[in-house]
């Protein structure tokens, strides 16, 4: 059965089921399933999200007006072709940006860092990796550009990467006004859900060249917003350079370059000139490009915890990774 | 490097010194306690026992004797480069290494919870699902660790055999699941959670880094030197059986699934030809394995805390959503 047959639900569906009651909720509405009994909705929901009929031999009444109730109210859409254009999907990624944006960035890491409630070792700890993540760039826009299939998609990506490849340098003078010295950092390593979100870029340009545009995208949409971008370094500074330091002036030299750069608008240059992709094709590159917005929650609260579980010893050569707090 | 295990406690009074795991307690008084206290607060600054020595104001003999002690009972190993050793030698520095981090894994919250019987319903299925991925995942990495012809066919024959014979077990588990009561539909085509994500792409990562690399990863999942005995299994099953009634199907998937492995010898590591065929290691190329053990088992913990954080309610089981870009239409109507 082709996958256009049936509805799709709207994204993002979240499913509360406790007890007999199934509470469906989105970014702004939360409906109780008081009518439908709870395994009926259960199975209908399930159907749908693995792109199955909503039918089955039992509770016939109940199946067609629950898929009823759900398209009425927008919890359900038709899919109306067996393709969209590159237009369509960026500009579905861009508002999906939003949602995600608000997501991450409304966590412990981000707020206790913008509201100064931060421990001093976990700024240190962000600091750290922000720089091992941006060094890895070169492991993601060049790997990104020699998995490209497709010439033109390449050539956007190796200009990116040739803009982005010693952006470290920026964050190694960070890192070193901070009194940390880049050549340990780099040989103690990053956290592994550093490493992660790296090699998660780098499986999204395996599966699809599109798939890792659409996870740049997200990135780069975090940072295309200057102003927010400067107000946040000038807080950072204001609560957590009591030495005077100015750690985050080099921090913030990079935003401008990236800002120069106009590298908030490759996701767009990517997709706009594509006539058609297949549904199929277009569903997967959102759904890698969720998978990589969950790695980057996960490495944010990483973040967070690891580094406020220990203040980073300047000298020492390596890490523990989840070890007894009582050491 | 002395490499202290990261579960350890520390006990400090003056004249006593109290390291603790899980399995194992230490007690050191008077001097030796001072010297173990200085030895390992020397050891995460240190590459080697010469710098302990000197950090620590201990001879490098009392550095040795302690680490000995230390090692025994796996609270820390060495991982120092051993030099020109034989193959049996340095594999048997690699199983004591591969050993002390897959305890390492063991030991961590969701690990133990599970294999104590003490997970929900959710969690124990949901393990299930992720360990169907994990498995499913060996036509990715494994195939690609094994994607190499450059070298001898008797050191190479043996990593061919082994993806040959796993690449299809993801079957065994994905029917486990289905006699849990899961629908197949659900299970192919749902995404993985993030961290299983995680820990594929960390060994589809490392099967390319090279042969060494790819065959190391092995000793961290299969740290046994000796197989396991059929009836260990069945002991083993036969406790998660009656401690999780509702996923019989899955452990004796697992179990039949462990059974095909002493069949097949998967003790036995493939990495054990390798070091045959390759002689004397460089120093850059033992540390490169130490790494591969420890971010194996980084990524194996990862795995575990996923599944304590993304299958909480009961629906998670059912329903991960798949997002999906039937919006792009609903956006462009807007327009």
């Amino acid at each position: 059965m082709s996958i256009g047959c049936y509805p799709a639900l709207a994204y993002p569906l979240n499913i509360d089921h406790a007890g007999k009651v199934v509470v469906l909720s989105n970014n702004f509405d939360r409906v109780r399933l008081e009518g439908v009994p709870a395994e009926v909705a259960l199975d209908v929901l399930e159907r749908l999200n693995n792109s199955e009929s909503p039918d089955d031999d039992t509770h016939c009444e109940y199946r067609s007006e629950f898929v009823r109730v759900l398209k009425q109210e927008k919890l359900a859409l038709d899919r109306i072709g067996a393709s969209c254009t590159g237009i369509q999907l960026a500009a579905l990624l861009k508002e999906t940006y939003n949602d995600w944006n608000q997501q991450l960035f409304s966590g412990l890491l981000w707020t206790s860092l913008f509201n100064g409630t931060a421990e001093d070792r976990v700024v240190d700890g962000w600091l750290i990796e922000s720089y091992h993540f941006i060094r890895g760039a070169n492991a993601r826009l060049s790997y990104a550009a020699a998995q490209a299939s497709d010439e033109r998609i390449r050539e956007i990506f190796a200009r990116h990467s040739v803009e982005e490849y010693n952006h470290h340098e920026f964050f190694a003078e960070s890192l070193r006004r901070r009194g940390f010295d880049p050549v340990i950092v780099d040989r103690v390593g990053p956290l592994p859900t550093t490493r992660a979100v790296i090699e998660m870029a780098r499986f999204a340009a395996r599966v699809d060249c599109l798939a890792y545009a659409a996870c740049s995208g997200l990135l780069e949409s975090t940072g295309s917003d200057v102003e927010k971008g400067r107000a946040f370094y000038y807080a950072v500074g204001q609560h957590f350079d009591a030495d005077k330091t100015d750690f985050v002036a080099p921090m913030l030299k990079h935003l401008e370059l990236d800002e120069a750069y106009g590298h908030g608008s490759v996701m767009q240059d990517v997709f706009q000139p594509i006539p058609a992709l297949s549904i199929d094709r277009a569903d997967r590159i959102i759904q890698v490009a969720h998978l990589f917005k969950e790695t980057l929650e996960l490495w944010f609260d990483d973040i967070s915890r690891s580094y406020f579980l220990r203040t980073v010893d300047p000298h020492a050569l390596r890490r523990d990774y989840r070890f007894n707090p009582a050491k | 490097m002395l490499v202290l295990n990261p579960n350890l406690s520390i006990a400090a009074d003056p004249d006593i010194l109290v390291l603790e795991d899980k399995e194992t307690r230490l007690t050191f008084h008077g001097e030796s306690a001072v010297a173990c206290k200085a030895i390992i607060e020397a050891a995460p600054q240190s590459n080697d026992f010469e710098t302990i020595a000197a950090r620590s104001g201990f001879s490098i003999a009392t550095v040795k004797r302690v680490a000995e002690l230390l090692k025994a009972d796996f609270l820390a190993i060495d991982t120092s480069f051993p030099g020109d050793s034989t193959p049996a030698e340095y594999l048997s520095k690699i199983r004591h290494c591969a050993q002390f981090w897959n305890k390492h894994i063991m030991a961590q919250h969701f690990a133990s919870r599970l294999f104590a019987g003490e997970a929900t319903q959710t969690e124990v299925l949901g393990w299930g699902i992720e360990f169907y991925f994990f498995v499913k995942a060996a036509q990715e990495y494994m195939a690609l660790g094994s994607s190499r012809t450059w070298g001898e066919t008797a050191m190479l024959a043996p990593i061919w055999d082994h993806f040959a014979k796993e690449a299809f077990h993801s079957d065994i588990f994905l029917q486990g699941l289905l006699a849990c009561g899961l629908r197949e539909k659900t299970i192919r085509t749902r995404m993985p959670v993030p961290t299983t994500a995680i820990l594929t792409n960390f060994l589809y990562e490392t099967s390319s880094a090279g042969l060494l690399e790819y065959t190391t990863l092995f000793a961290v999942m299969q740290p046994l030197s000796r197989p396991a005995t059929r009836e260990e299994v069945k002991s083993k099953y036969d406790f998660l059986r009656e401690k999780y009634p509702f996923a019989i199907g899955l452990f004796n998937s697992f179990e039949s699934h462990d059974c095909m492995d002493i069949a097949l010898e998967h003790s036995s590591l493939t990495l054990e030809p390798v070091l045959e065929h390759r002689g004397i290691l460089s120093p850059a190329e033992w540390r490169s394995m130490m790494r591969v053990l420890e971010d194996t088992a980084n990524a194996f913990i990862l795995f575990f805390e996923g599944i304590q954080k993304y299958y909480r309610s009961s629906s998670a089981l059912r329903y991960r959503q798949t997002p999906n870009a039937a919006m792009a239409f609903a956006l462009s109507d807007q327009a």
